[in-house]
């Protein structure tokens, strides 16, 4: 039954692309921006799908389950308030200097804010970068859950996610990605909801699963004063993951098809409500998988929803519950790979020209092969690669706070900045990898290495610009008023 | 002066969401089985999302 399920999930999912092509104009724009004109409801089914990852309805269960209740508000809820608020100051300003300009990329609005080459390169190498190895990484998070749970060889999982991915993402460019995540974010959010009250109902119900947890687990249901959720590291979480989101290149790309400033601001309002939708169901389910598997140690925890589902779903169910995981990893994918393409399709490859969709689609091919790869190899743990990309993500805020609102900020300045700001940050990461010979020792106790990043960044932005010519003021009118 | 306010709230619910004074308490139930520590940020979630119409309004203007 589990193999029907799939088997009806991919040939939903590859209809809706090729259902997308055939609505489309066959414009380049329209294949990679959908002609600009998501409204409410695809665009925020498209961003949302987009956020949420195999680290939604995996890894945070198993985070849940080692840490308890305290990671709902540690990034659950950090999520809900800091994602908007930064779409709201920074997402219409991308929006409307986008639509207003016709940019399709992060490196194009910014090269031409700046007049630029080298803040163009700066926008195409870092998020290219961090955008293939969150990729790979969401890969290698799906891969490994499908694999198990469905008892396939892992190869073969990858496979099936980043080749279904590229199939319908070929097809369908931006309005068919948009649309498979209205059913991608659709079904894991009503599956969560329903798998959690159905395993609360079938482990006696939610009142008595509380009381278990008083007497058997009472440390799951408050906040640690160490580890990850330490005062020092709960302060500055939400600039690892809550606050990058915007940043990432394909929710940038998302955000520049939205049809009007109505649809944006309906899919920010709706936004926290929907991540609570998502992270309330996925820390109970962790806790309760506690009571129910307390033997779960290191990155097995992240097993801990599937073996609920296993144990406690009619097999219809667990074999949409699978499917709902596909989707979280799809929806995410599907996103990164469009947006890559479209970087290569405008950024490498037409250089100011006309952009062709079937350079893009050709690049995503190649993508699609590399993201494979990337999971076949798996260098780094899931959350290692994350928090490095996450990070990297983050470190390009200043650079769009200095585009929107700081007329006097120089591209020599942008680019000073983001060389050491992201050289430092990869240094500290690469020294992880390489071993403890070359661990760069940043003074990480007193705070997070990404906040001394971000403040080496923005010192050199500031006093970069300073000491460097003031920009043109005609080219500076272009990115006036950026919420006019 | 408008805008100066909405920068403190945020400031304001940024170290509400920093609540150590939930820390080490003894476990507590919002409907018999909601821990206090989800309610909590729950609530601020819902603070939060009122703060956020607030600063669109203002931020936007007449676009929103």
């Amino acid at each position: 039954m589990i193999w029907a399920i799939i088997a009806s999930y991919v040939a939903l999912v590859v209809g809706i692309g090729a259902w997308s092509s055939r609505r489309g104009t066959g414009t380049a724009e329209d294949y990679f921006l959908a002609g600009r004109s998501l409204g409410t409801v695809v665009l925020f089914m498209a961003l949302f799908g987009t956020n949420v990852t195999a680290f939604g309805m995996l890894g945070f269960p198993g985070f849940a389950y080692r840490e308890g209740v305290g990671v709902f508000g540690f990034f659950g809820a950090s999520a809900a308030f800091v994602s908007p608020l930064l779409f709201i100051l920074l997402g219409y300003p991308i929006w409307n200097i986008g639509k207003r300009n016709r940019f399709v990329t992060q490196a194009q609005m910014f090269r031409s804010r700046w007049d630029s080459r080298g803040v163009g390169v700066v926008l195409t190498v870092f998020p290219i970068l961090y955008t293939f190895l969150y990729m790979g990484a969401g890969v290698i998070g799906g891969a490994l859950a499908i694999s198990e749970f469905a008892g396939i060889a892992y190869p073969f999982a990858a496979l099936t996610v980043t080749g279904t991915a590229f199939v319908y993402t070929s097809l369908g460019g931006m309005r068919g990605t948009a649309w498979t995540n209205v059913l991608q974010a659709g079904l894991f959010l009503v599956f969560l909801v329903v798998a959690a009250a159905w395993i609360a109902n079938a482990l006696g119900g939610p009142s008595h699963l509380h009381q278990r947890l008083v007497t058997e687990a009472p440390q799951l249901l408050s906040q640690r004063d160490e580890g990850v959720l330490a005062p020092a590291s709960w302060a500055f979480g939400f600039l690892l993951g809550p606050a990058s989101v915007i940043a990432f290149p394909h929710m940038f790309h998302r955000l520049l098809a939205a049809r009007n400033v109505k649809a944006l601001r309906r899919s920010i309002h709706l936004y926290p409500w929907a991540l609570i939708l998502l992270f309330v169901p996925v820390t109970m389910l962790g806790l309760w998988g506690a009571l129910e598997f307390p033997d779960l140690s290191g990155k097995a925890t992240e097993r801990v929803l599937p073996l609920l589902m296993l144990k406690h779903l009619p097999e219809w169910l667990a074999g949409i519950g699978l499917v709902a995981i596909l989707a979280a990893v799809m929806s995410s994918l599907d996103a990164q790979l469009l947006t890559l393409s479209t970087i290569f399709a405008v950024d490498v490859f037409a250089r100011g020209g006309r952009p062709s969709r079937w350079v893009g689609r050709i690049v995503l091919l190649v993508l699609a092969a590399v993201a494979l790869a990337i999971a076949l190899w798996q260098p780094a743990t899931i959350v290692g690669i994350s928090l490095y990309a996450f990070g990297g993500y983050t470190l390009l805020i200043p650079i769009f706070v200095a585009g929107f609102f700081w007329p006097r900020s120089t591209g020599k300045g942008v680019i000073v900045a983001s060389v050491v700001g992201h050289g430092l940050w990869t240094a500290y990461h690469a020294g992880k990898f390489l071993g403890p010979a070359w661990d760069l020792d940043l003074p990480s106790p007193i705070l997070p290495p990404i906040v001394w990043c971000l403040l080496i960044e923005c010192g050199l932005l500031v006093g970069g610009s300073l000491l460097t010519r003031r920009p043109d003021s005609e080219r500076v009118e272009r990115f006036a008023r950026p919420f006019a | 002066m408008m805008r100066w306010l909405l920068v403190v709230a945020v400031f304001v619910l940024m170290f509400l969401h920093n609540d150590f004074w939930n820390r080490d308490h003894e476990p507590r139930a919002v409907f018999g089985w909601v821990p206090w520590d989800l309610a909590y940020h729950v609530a601020w979630v819902g603070a939060g999302a009122l703060l956020l119409a607030v600063v669109m309004r203002v931020a936007w203007g007449r676009s929103s």
